[in-house]
């Protein structure tokens, strides 16, 4: 069952063309992985689907309901988009809490439970500011995993991340595909895709040029 | 997203936004129009209360900062330089944004400017009251410093400072009402411009919003010199008291409520304008500050 089906999707801006006629669906359960270079429009794709950005047409069904028309913003979703910002000068616990009290979706305990399941410790006082790259990277996940959501959108999520790091992510993304959750994941690396995907989808352009199992 | 209207996640939206505000960098700013408002207007004020060897009213200060026709294009032009950049979006603001309905967002930030705009006024009435207060009285009559000055030295009677609070005001009304209505008049102007910026991102134009904001405030503030009938299309002129009286004359050239309901059909309506234009906003513009 198809959890994400993009039709026809065009995005301009400003007179340029950063989509063009995008058809692809998403199956539930599966991770799928965008690849192309800087500027193909992976980015702008996810951001379509996580309902930032107003496709010029075409539309998007995620979980069966239309972004834009039947919810602002899709409903059980998890996103890292570019590298994650958190409030500077709090702890990574005390962001979590501030995101996760606007939909009470998730408790302390689940949150706290995230941090530990990405190899933070929720007990830590440190202020984000002084988080490496890696730390806010999986603070990042922490925040798109905390509230159990059915479907994953992370761009880029191994950046700044050591090899250690690395693994671990690999680890609960496919740790997360056996609950029955879907991800998609847009990466650089061509050995996280080969690792982790059960489908590729290449992108140039605004074009979804050729789709792989 | 819990599909139903959440009026605490409006309230958290605020929250997280001026806690953003209050702790940004470019709040030196706002120490430095302090600065200057202090050393500009109630030092002179000050200063001739010395002279005079009489006690300002402790209000006094306040109302000659919102009722010069030069401070009159600071206090804004810095409101609005401070939030610029606003409605923010940081990559903090994609975690949160996903989470609400786009409306509860934009009642989250028309809250925000309410509240910072609150603390704008409040700051700049603590600060040109606070610093002088032993040295004045409170009642609510007017001081001689501000009355008498121009009578008792003519040759100073044009002078920047003695022209500070004009005697369409202080023989009009009351300093206490003064204040009220200046503190009400001027957090209603701010709250119009935010808006104002808030719908330019509500219609995806962003980056004309200042121009334009600058431009109200300029233009605004040159007809209200000039004493141009056209003042009154701008949110300048009704928020200065003294503009709405002439010098004797007891009935006005503009009613006070009529300038309030000036300031609240113009939010309202924009408010609601961006009610209805919300849906078609893109959130594009991601700023890279943390």
């Amino acid at each position: 069952m198809a959890i994400v089906e993009i039709k026809e999707l065009d995005l301009s801006i400003k007179k340029t063309e950063i989509l063009k006629k995008v058809s692809v669906s998403f199956e539930q359960g599966e991770i799928h992985g965008l690849i192309g270079r800087n500027g193909s429009g992976k980015t702008m794709l996810m951001k379509c689907i996580c309902g930032f950005i107003r496709p010029t047409s075409g539309t998007i069904r995620v979980n069966g309901r239309e972004v834009g028309k039947d919810c602002d913003f899709p409903e059980n979703i998890g996103i890292i988009i570019e590298t994650p910002g958190f409030i500077p000068y709090y702890s990574g616990f005390k962001n979590l809490k501030l995101i996760a009290d606007l939909n009470k979706k998730a408790d302390t305990e689940q949150i706290k439970r995230a941090m530990s399941q990405v190899g933070l410790d929720p007990t830590l006082k440190r202020h984000v500011v002084k988080y490496s790259l890696g730390m806010r990277q999986r603070l990042g996940l922490a925040q798109a995993i905390m509230e159990n959501p059915d479907i994953l959108i992370l761009d880029e999520p191994m950046n700044g991340l050591d090899k250690e790091g690395v693994e671990d992510m690999r680890k609960y993304l496919l740790d997360f595909k056996t609950q029955g959750k879907t991800i998609l994941i847009a990466s650089h690396s061509s050995e996280d895709i080969e690792v982790l995907c059960d489908t590729v989808h290449e992108m140039d352009k605004g074009v979804m040029t050729a789709i792989r199992e | 997203m819990d599909s139903r209207f959440s009026v605490s996640r409006i309230f958290r939206i605020m929250s997280v936004d001026l806690y953003k505000w209050i702790v940004n960098s470019r709040m030196v700013v706002a120490a430095a129009m302090i600065v200057f408002v202090w050393s500009f207007a109630i030092d002179l004020l000050i200063n001739i209360s010395k002279e005079m060897n009489s006690p300002l009213n402790f209000i006094e200060p306040f109302i000659a900062v919102f009722n010069s026709r030069t401070l009159c294009l600071v206090t804004p032009a810095v409101y609005v330089f401070l939030i610029s950049d606003y409605p923010h979006l940081d990559r903090n603001s994609l975690f949160i944004l996903h989470r609400v309905h786009k409306r509860e967002w934009l009642l989250g930030q028309f809250l925000f400017f309410i509240a910072s705009s609150f603390i704008f006024m409040s700051v700049i009435f603590i600060f040109s009251v606070i610093p002088n207060a032993i040295n004045s009285f409170a009642a609510n009559g007017w001081s001689l410093v501000v009355t008498r000055y121009g009578v008792y030295n003519p040759d100073k009677a044009q002078s920047f400072a003695a022209n500070l609070i004009t005697n369409e005001l202080y023989n009009q009304i009351a300093p206490y009402q003064a204040a009220a209505l200046s503190f009400l008049l001027n957090w209603l102007y701010m709250i119009l411009l935010s808006t104002i910026l808030l719908m330019f991102h509500v219609l995806n134009l962003r980056k004309i919003g200042v121009p334009v904001l600058i431009s109200i405030i300029a233009i605004g503030s040159a007809l209200g010199v000039f004493r141009s009938k056209g003042m009154w299309y701008f949110p300048m002129a009704h928020t200065m008291i003294s503009l709405h009286f002439t010098q004797y004359l007891k009935e006005p050239i503009m009613k006070i409520e009529y300038s309030i309901m000036y300031f609240a059909g113009m939010i309202l309506l924009i408010l609601i304008f961006c009610l209805i234009m919300i849906g078609r906003t893109d959130f594009l513009n991601i700023d890279d500050n943390e």
